[in-house]
C-alpha cells in the first residue's frame, strides 16, 4: 500500500506542479479579478459626442410640434435618464434577489448609460414639398463624424390622417449618413414614432396621456409554485445544474488526460520496466489512478470554491444542498475511475500521444455526450429519457449530477441505484483495462487497434 | 550457500514465436554470472521472467528462496535493457523516489542519494532535471537506482552499453564492489569480452535455449586450444605444405597470419614444434579460444555456419553502439 501511495503522490505532484496546471488554476482567478477591476474602468470611458442636424419633411405639419419638443437638449437628457431607470429596473429583474446592492445596480445602469453618445442635435425643418432625392444629397458627403446633416426623415402624408378607415396609416422613412451610431438613429426613430402617435391621438380627439396609460401592460415573470414555497423562475436555475456538470466534466477530462500523458511518458521513456521491478502492474495502475484523482479533486475544489464564491456574492449559495455537494464528489469519483481506467489502458497500449488519438475518440465522445444532451435532460429532468440515461453507465454520473441540481430532482431511490450500477460497471471496466494495461506496458512497435486490445484482454 | 535463482523447464512463447525453450538454471548465491548470446537469443525474456515482469508458460522459477520475484522484489536491484528516467523530475528526487519504491527507509535517504551521486561524479546534478543529463550521466543515475536500496540480488540487462571508457571503468568498479560485498549479480551482454573480463560463470543462450552454463575456467578447459597461429617469415607462404600433413585439420589465412586447426590426437606443443621445423616463422602461438570462438563453435555444432554466427554477433554489437 505504501508503494501505491508513493506512486500516487508522484503522479499528483508531477501533474499539479506543472506550469500548465498552475496556469489552469490561476488563470480563472486572474480573469475574474480583471473583470472586477477593469470593467468599471472600461465603462467610465468617455462616450462619443455626436453633433449635427436632422432634417424633417412633414407634409401634414402636424408631427413637427411634438418633434420640436422632443429634440430639445433637456428632453434628450430626460430620455436618457428614463432609459437609465428602465435599465436599472431591468437589471433588478434579471438578477436574482440579492444579486447586488441598489447602489451597485444604480452604478451599473449609470455606467451603461454613460456609454451612450452625447447628443448635440439641431432640427432642420424642410418645406413640405421638398424632394426626398435632392435632400438626400447632403447625406452622401463624409460620415457621421464630420457633422452636418446626419439624417433625413420623410414622414408620409397619410401618417396622421388617412383617406379612409379601410386604409392603413402611413409611416415615415429614415435616411442616415454612413457610420451613424445606431443609438442615435434609434433615438430619432423613437422620437418620430412617439410624435406621430401623439399627433394621431390628438387628431382623434383623445388625450395622449390617457391612451398611453390605457395601452400599457407590464410583462410579468413566471413564478414557480411548489410545496417548498414560491420562487421566481430565472435563467440561473437552468445554468446551475450545467455548472455542476461542467465542473465534474472538466475535472474528469483534466485528470484523465493527465493519466494518459504520464502513462505514455512512462512507457515511451522506458521507465515502466524499472517501475514494474518494484511493484506490480495493478499497484502501479492503482497508484496512478489515485494520484490523478487527487488532481481532479483539487481542480474541483478550486473551481467549486470559485463558483461558490460567485454564488455567495449573488446570495444563491443556499440553493446548493450539502447532499448534492457530497454526491458531486461521489459521482466524480465514479465517472473519473471509469474514464481513468480507460485512459490508463490506452496510455499503456500506445507508443506515443499521436497514436492515442484514434483510441481516445470514443472516450472523448462518451464524456462529451451529456454536454450535448444537457438541454433535453434539463428541460425534463424526470422524463423517461433522462431517467434511463441517469442509470446508464458510463454517462450516468454526469446525467445524475445534472438531474440532482435541476429544479425537479429525481426520486431518492435512483441515487443509490445509480451508484450501485456505476460501482459494478467501474469494477468490470477496471478488470478489463487492467489486463490491457499489464500487457500493453511492455509491448512496443505497431500501434494497436481495438481488435488487438480485445486480444490482449483474452491473453492476459 | 544456497541458490539465489533456480529455473526449471522454463518456457515462454509470444504467439507462434518461442522465445525461451525449456531453460534449466541454478545460480548460487554470491556468484557473478554473465548471460551471453546474440540479440534475440532470449536473454531479456529470461531476465524478465526471473523478475516476474513476464510469466512463463511452463516451468518453475524460484528467486531468493521465494516462489516468485514478486515476493522478494525489494531485495532485487534491476536495471532493464529498456530503461529511462522521468525527464522532468530532478535527479535527487528521482533516486529518492525509486529507492523508496524499492522499500528503502525514508530516513536519511537524501544523504544516501547525495553520497552515491558524489561517488559517480554527479554531486552537482542532485537538483538538475533528468532531461538535462547526458546519456552517460543518465546511465549512471539508472545504475544507482538499481543499487540504492542495497539489494541482495542484482540483475543488470546490458549495463555497459553505450558508455565511454572512463564511465565504463567507473561502473565496472562499482559493479565489482557490489560483487565483493557478497551480492549475487547477473548481467547480460552480447559483448563477449566483457563477460570474459568480469564473470566467474557464464550462461550462454542461443535461440531460446541454454547452450552453455559453466565457470570460465571450466569452459576454457573444455574447449582446450586446438588452433595454432603462425606468422610465416617470408610472408608469402600459402600453407600448402601444411595442408598435406595428417595432423592438420585445416589452414585458414587471416591477413598476415595462418590459422592452423589441429586434428585430435596430436598435442599442441608437438604441433608447434613440427610447424617451426617445416617453415621459418617470425611468430607462433597457441590460440586461446575467446568466448566468441566457443559460442561460434557451439552454434556450428547446431548446424550454423561460423560466418553467420560471427556476423550476427558483430551486427548486434554494432547496432548497440549506434543505437545508444
Amino acid at each position: 500500500m505504501n508503494k501505491v501511495l508513493r506512486v500516487a503522490w508522484r503522479e499528483f505532484t508531477s501533474t499539479v506542479l506543472t506550469k500548465g496546471f498552475i496556469l489552469a488554476i490561476v488563470l480563472p482567478l486572474i480573469l475574474l479579478g480583471m473583470m472586477i477591476v477593469l470593467m468599471p474602468l472600461l465603462l467610465t470611458e468617455k462616450a462619443p459626442k455626436v453633433s449635427g442636424s436632422v432634417a424633417f419633411i412633414d407634409p401634414s405639419g402636424e408631427v413637427m410640434p411634438a418633434i420640436r419638443e422632443a429634440m430639445t437638449p433637456e428632453a434628450i437628457l430626460k430620455r436618457q435618464d428614463r432609459r437609465e431607470g428602465d435599465l436599472r429596473e431591468a437589471l433588478g429583474r434579471a438578477a436574482p434577489k440579492g444579486l447586488a446592492t441598489d447602489g451597485q445596480l444604480d452604478a451599473a445602469a449609470k455606467s451603461a448609460i454613460a456609454q451612450s453618445p452625447k447628443l448635440d442635435l439641431t432640427i432642420e425643418e424642410l418645406p413640405a414639398d421638398a424632394s426626398i432625392e435632392s435632400e438626400k444629397e447632403p447625406l452622401k458627403t463624409g460620415t457621421a463624424q464630420d457633422g452636418g446633416r446626419l439624417a433625413l426623415i420623410a414622414i408620409s402624408p397619410t401618417a396622421i390622417t388617412r383617406q379612409s378607415t379601410d386604409e392603413p396609416f402611413g409611416s415615415f422613412e429614415l435616411y442616415t449618413k454612413p457610420k451613424l451610431d445606431d443609438r442615435v438613429s434609434d433615438d430619432v426613430r423613437d422620437v418620430v414614432r412617439d410624435a406621430i402617435l401623439n399627433a394621431r391621438i390628438l387628431a382623434a380627439g383623445q388625450d395622449p396621456a390617457i391612451i398611453r396609460a390605457l395601452t400599457r401592460v407590464d410583462r410579468p415573470d413566471a413564478v414557480t409554485v411548489s410545496k417548498e414555497g414560491e420562487q421566481k423562475t430565472s435563467k440561473w436555475e437552468i445554468l446551475l445544474p450545467f455548472g455542476f456538470m461542467a465542473l465534474i466534466m472538466i475535472s474528469v477530462m483534466v485528470s484523465g488526460q493527465g493519466l494518459l500523458t504520464t502513462t505514455i511518458e512512462e512507457k515511451s521513456n522506458r521507465i515502466v520496466e524499472v517501475l514494474l521491478s518494484a511493484l506490480s502492474p495493478m499497484e502501479l495502475m492503482t497508484g496512478k489512478i489515485i494520484g490523478q484523482m487527487g488532481v481532479g479533486l483539487t481542480l474541483m475544489a478550486v473551481y467549486g470554491a470559485l463558483g461558490g464564491g460567485v454564488l455567495a456574492i449573488f446570495a444563491m449559495l443556499s440553493q446548493i444542498s450539502p447532499l448534492n455537494a457530497v454526491l458531486l464528489v461521489v459521482y466524480f469519483v465514479l465517472a473519473y475511475v471509469m474514464v481513468a481506467s480507460m485512459m490508463a489502458a490506452v496510455g499503456a497500449a500506445v507508443n506515443d500521444v499521436r497514436e492515442a488519438q484514434s483510441l481516445m475518440t470514443p472516450i472523448m465522445l462518451m464524456v462529451m455526450l451529456p454536454y450535448m444532451l444537457w438541454l433535453p435532460i434539463s428541460r425534463d429532468p424526470n422524463g423517461a429519457f433522462a431517467t434511463v440515461l441517469g442509470l446508464l453507465p458510463p454517462i450516468s454520473p454526469f446525467v445524475m449530477v445534472l438531474r440532482l441540481n435541476s429544479t425537479e430532482p429525481p426520486p431518492m431511490w435512483q441515487i443509490p441505484v445509480s451508484i450501485v450500477i456505476n460501482v459494478v460497471s467501474v469494477y468490470i471496466m477496471l478488470r478489463l483495462t487492467a489486463k490491457i494495461f499489464r500487457v500493453g506496458l511492455l509491448m512496443y512497435g505497431k500501434p494497436p487497434n481495438f481488435a488487438t486490445l480485445i486480444k490482449w484482454v483474452r491473453m492476459a | 550457500m544456497g541458490d539465489a535463482i533456480v529455473l526449471s523447464g522454463v518456457r515462454k512463447t509470444f504467439g507462434p514465436k518461442v522465445a525461451v525453450e525449456g531453460i534449466d538454471l541454478s545460480i548460487p548465491e554470491g556468484s557473478l554470472v554473465g548471460f551471453i548470446g546474440p540479440n534475440g537469443a532470449g536473454k531479456t525474456t529470461t531476465i524478465r521472467m526471473i523478475m516476474s515482469i513476464l510469466f512463463p508458460d511452463a516451468g518453475q522459477i524460484s528467486v531468493l528462496g521465494k516462489a516468485s520475484a514478486i515476493e522478494s522484489k525489494d531485495r532485487i536491484g534491476y536495471l532493464p535493457e529498456e530503461r529511462g528516467l522521468y525527464r522532468k523530475m530532478r535527479v535527487g528526487a528521482f533516486l529518492c523516489h525509486m529507492a523508496q519504491l524499492k522499500g528503502a527507509p525514508p530516513e536519511g535517504i537524501k544523504q544516501k542519494v547525495y553520497g552515491w551521486l558524489e561517488r559517480v561524479n554527479l554531486a552537482d546534478c542532485f537538483k538538475k532535471k533528468c532531461e538535462e543529463l547526458s546519456k552517460g550521466m543518465q546511465q549512471k543515475v539508472q545504475f544507482l537506482s538499481a543499487i540504492l536500496h542495497e539489494p541482495d540480488l542484482l540483475i543488470l540487462d546490458e549495463p555497459f552499453s553505450g558508455l565511454d571508457p572512463v564511465n565504463m571503468r567507473l561502473l565496472k568498479d562499482l559493479f565489482l564492489e557490489q560483487h565483493q560485498m557478497g551480492r549475487t549479480i547477473i548481467f547480460s551482454t552480447h559483448q563477449m569480452h566483457q563477460a570474459e573480463q568480469l564473470c566467474d560463470r557464464i550462461v550462454m543462450i542461443n535461440k531460446g535455449q541454454k547452450v552453455l552454463d559453466s565457470t570460465l575456467g571450466h569452459i576454457r578447459a573444455q574447449h582446450d586450444p586446438r588452433t595454432v597461429l603462425v606468422e610465416p617469415m617470408d610472408g608469402l607462404r600459402d600453407g600448402t605444405a601444411l595442408r598435406n600433413e595428417p595432423w592438420v585439420r585445416d589452414v585458414t589465412p587471416r591477413g598476415e597470419l595462418l590459422e592452423i586447426g589441429l586434428r585430435d590426437g596430436i598435442e599442441p606443443r608437438d604441433a608447434i614444434r613440427k610447424i617451426a621445423e617445416m617453415m621459418p616463422v617470425s611468430r607462433i602461438e597457441l590460440h586461446r579460444p575467446t568466448l566468441e570462438d566457443i559460442f561460434v563453435e557451439i552454434a556450428q555444432g547446431e548446424g550454423e555456419s561460423a560466418e553467420t554466427v560471427r556476423e550476427s554477433l558483430h551486427a548486434a554489437a554494432k547496432s548497440e553502439e549506434v543505437g545508444t
